[in-house]
């Protein structure tokens, strides 16, 4: 099974799409204008003033960082991954744990579909056009929605999550809200994306025809994006399982759960089975969704459907999950007093001062981890991307870089941040590095994406004319891939602004840990003003992420 | 000089899985020829060409191009053989996000160090010579611009300019302007056979356009059913022949 997850090929070009729905900023942007090249050396130039500051503050190289007496301990911990606990009764623990994690993931992405595909509808430009002009300028209210939804969106999973606790206590319904709310708007973006970029022509075809909206959505967009919906679903679905591991970490139950308590007890055998237990339901996931996206088939379609429905009730009833508690009056009660108590925002303690600081530390974090992550993520996509014909010894290679990229992924960044933590002392370092190997595979994985994906004639041409591999690389292959390689960079940069959030909550700095301290005081007022920055400089990085995509184009 | 073989075959044929892409076919063909490669489709002239250029090794018979066999040379002298062979595609294959200089300069790859082609892309060489391709083709102004934002016309230029840096001896184009409408082909064509008799180089075209092929080329050659039907100047082909080619009665 992980040897399928690792070699699916066919999967590849689906997977960049998907990244590509995602990253799509604004569409008003202009991209025939040329830039000059003054314009990229000072984006350059600024990306590696920023880049420079962001690891200078960090005193990598200027103080210690290496904590020397935790080495010993990492050799036992590496000496127990051959061994890891097989007992009967840590199996059950952990099959117990995985079902609780499956059941969340699964409820959240159904959550997730139902929001997303009536979100989907209103976000999309082509529902509000008005109906004579079919190519003028959507309606103002087509942008207030946009607006608003950013908001759901640009709030992490755990956020949500501490949030939302505060009002329905510790009840299952918390761990699929918090996954299906901030899922499901982003899936109403992508669906919208999708809608506005594929279904205009025929949607608009039958508008003239003198079709009404709704039967000209049925006929002319469902048929045209619903492929890609589906399985656009199922590759949330696999975000949402690590989501899930994510959330267990800071309380929800399931394996993230387990993860904490094992380290707790630094029971180093546990932790490698847990470990093996991730990266497998990642591996299984991965070659679901890889074998559902490969062939569209109908009935693999329907199946999987089913099979999410019938685990879907059964995860209700494992969970326990009911709208009682939510519909009581004490829930009524604490929603208000939770109202009550968040308005008006209050600055942290420390006032702007601190707030400043914690923005400051976030953007530290996240530049250190894309970074790496970043430079990383290209010569292992390129290692990891497969090709028509290789050697034995490259497809090994391939092979093992993509189980690399694998193992990477599916272990959650506050786990990674732990494993540092054995020999780095505290701080945004372990952090950004724990942040970096999440990112690393999951950058590596589109990077290798994109370059299976390339258009292989040019190369071939040169290679006729008699120029040397080295020389294909560097005037075909390079250049073709590395603009969208740039793209998906920056774009998972906005990505690990949010993240950041669950690494600063296990102490990594930044408005994560203000937000953890916020949290532990009860300060709601407080909560409110860290959630509205984190947004504020996830919407900043984004238009600077576009502008960048844009000049670099 | 004239009459030296730049292209000699000797019964050559190629099996494609159970078809007879090419059968038996020996031909000659010499310095500063313009040969018109015409025929339905399925008749091997691409297969022909690709023999020609190396990708496609002869099951059968001999090939020699500029006196050597490309399937029997060492890495190093069949890189050095394929510098002097330029090939033209239809779909040009060039790079879109590269300035217009490199994907110039990458028609010297085949006789430039590696890093002489790393630096240049870094600070172009050999700009000059690049501009006077350039501005034979009436697009010297574009020089720096990326690729990707020039129009098809332009862009089928600097193809071609990729293959006039490369100074190749012997062109080959495999259907250049099958895509193109009837007075760009022409325009195309003649930018290629204009270039082959100034410098006196070696063209050979596969094409679908009968007519043209008569006017511009001075050998014709009919493919059918991956054997040679005619071999004649332009001159001598007669209607009959062409019916003989796509008469698709005559099986």
């Amino acid at each position: 099974m992980i040897g399928a997850a690792v070699d699916d090929r066919a999967d590849s070009l689906v997977v960049t799409s998907i990244a590509t729905w995602e990253a799509a900023g604004r569409r008003t942007a202009d991209w025939s204008k040329p830039v000059g090249l003054w314009t990229r050396r000072l984006w350059l130039v600024a990306a590696a003033a920023l880049a420079g500051w962001a690891f200078w503050a960090t005193g990598l190289g200027r103080r210690s960082l290496v904590n020397p007496r935790g080495w010993p301990q990492v050799r036992s911990f590496l000496a127990a991954g051959v061994h890891p606990d097989l007992s009967g009764e840590f199996g059950k623990i952990v099959v117990d744990a995985t079902i609780t994690t499956i059941g969340y993931a699964l409820l959240g992405s159904l959550l997730a579909l139902v929001i997303g595909l009536s979100g989907g509808l209103f976000m999309s430009e082509l529902w509000w056009r008005r109906p004579r002009h079919p190519s003028g300028r959507p309606r103002l209210i087509w942008f207030i929605i946009r607006s608003l939804a950013v908001v759901p969106r640009g709030i992490h999973e755990a956020v949500w999550a501490l949030s939302l606790v505060a009002i329905l206590g510790r009840d299952p319904l918390v761990g699929v809200l918090a996954i299906g709310i901030p899922f499901g708007f982003i899936t109403a973006k992508v669906v919208a994306e999708m809608i506005d970029e594929s279904a205009v022509r025929p949607y608009n075809a039958l508008r003239q025809a003198g079709s009404r909206r709704l039967p000209a959505f049925a006929y002319g967009v469902v048929p045209v994006v619903g492929s890609d919906v589906v399985s656009y679903a199922f590759y949330r679905f696999e975000c949402a399982i690590r989501s899930s591991v994510v959330l267990g970490v800071i309380g929800a139950g399931g394996l993230g759960f387990q993860f904490a308590v094992s380290f707790q007890a630094v029971r180093s055998r546990e932790i490698w089975t847990l470990i093996y237990t991730v990266v497998l339901l990642a591996a299984g996931i991965d070659w679901w969704g890889a074998r559902l996206r490969a062939t569209a088939s109908r009935r693999r379609i329907v199946l999987s459907l089913v099979v999410a429905l019938a685990l879907s009730i059964l995860s209700v009833v494992h969970l326990g999950v009911s709208f009682r508690r939510a519909t009581s009056a004490r829930t009524q009660r604490l929603f208000t007093r939770f109202l009550h108590e968040s308005w008006p925002p209050r600055l942290p303690l420390g006032g702007w001062h601190a707030l400043q600081r914690a923005v400051l530390d976030t953007l530290q974090l996240s530049v250190v981890a894309i970074s790496t992550a970043a430079l990383l993520a290209i010569p292992l996509g390129y290692l990891g991307s497969r090709r028509r014909t290789e050697t034995a010894g490259r497809r090994a290679v391939g092979w093992f870089t993509r189980l690399g990229l694998l193992v990477l992924r599916a272990v959650p960044p506050p786990i990674w941040a732990s494993l540092f933590l054995f020999v780095l002392l505290p701080g945004p370092v372990p952090g950004g590095f724990a942040l970096g190997c999440y990112t690393i595979g999951v950058l590596g994985r589109l990077n290798a994406s994109v370059m299976e994906n390339i258009d292989r004639r040019p190369g071939r041409v040169l290679r006729r004319l008699g120029a040397s591999r080295t020389a294909v690389l560097s005037y075909a292959d390079a250049p073709l891939a590395l603009p969208r390689v740039v793209a998906l960079s920056l774009y998972r940069w906005e990505v690990t602004i949010r993240e950041t959030v669950i690494v600063g909550l296990v102490g990594a700095g930044g408005l994560g840990r203000l937000l953890g301290q916020q949290q532990a005081a009860f300060d709601r007022a407080g909560i409110v003003t860290t959630v509205a920055t984190m947004i504020a400089l996830s919407f900043l990085i984004d238009v600077i992420s576009s502008r960048l995509r844009r000049d670099l184009r | 000089m004239t009459d030296q073989a730049v292209v000699s075959l000797q019964n050559l044929t190629v099996l494609r899985g159970d078809t007879t892409a090419l059968a038996d076919i020996s031909l000659r063909i010499r310095s500063g020829e313009r040969v018109a490669l015409v025929g339905p489709s399925g008749a091997g002239k691409s297969t022909l060409l690709h023999v020609i250029n190396g990708s496609v090794p002869p099951t059968s018979g001999r090939v020699e191009v500029f006196g050597a066999d490309p399937s029997s040379l060492t890495a190093t002298s069949l890189a050095a053989l394929l510098a002097r062979i330029g090939t033209a595609y239809q779909d040009l294959a060039l790079v879109g996000p590269l300035r217009v200089i490199h994907n110039v300069n990458a028609g010297r790859l085949g006789s430039w160090s590696l890093g002489r082609a790393l630096r240049s892309l870094v600070k172009p060489v050999d700009i000059t010579a690049a501009k006077v391709v350039l501005a034979r083709l009436g697009l010297e102004d574009k020089l720096w611009v990326r690729t990707d934002r020039l129009s098809g016309g332009e862009q089928q230029r600097v193809a071609l300019a990729r293959l006039l840096v490369q100074d190749a001896e012997l062109i080959l184009a495999d259907e250049p302007i099958a895509s193109l409408d009837p007075a760009r082909g022409r325009e195309v064509l003649e930018l290629f056979c204009g270039i082959a008799r100034q410098d006196h180089r070696t063209l050979i075209v596969s094409l679908h356009a009968f007519d043209l092929a008569l006017e511009m080329c001075d050998r014709v050659i009919g493919l059918r059913e991956g054997r040679v039907v005619f071999d004649a100047a332009p001159e001598n082909v007669e209607p009959a022949m062409a019916r003989s080619l796509y008469d698709l009665g005559r099986a």
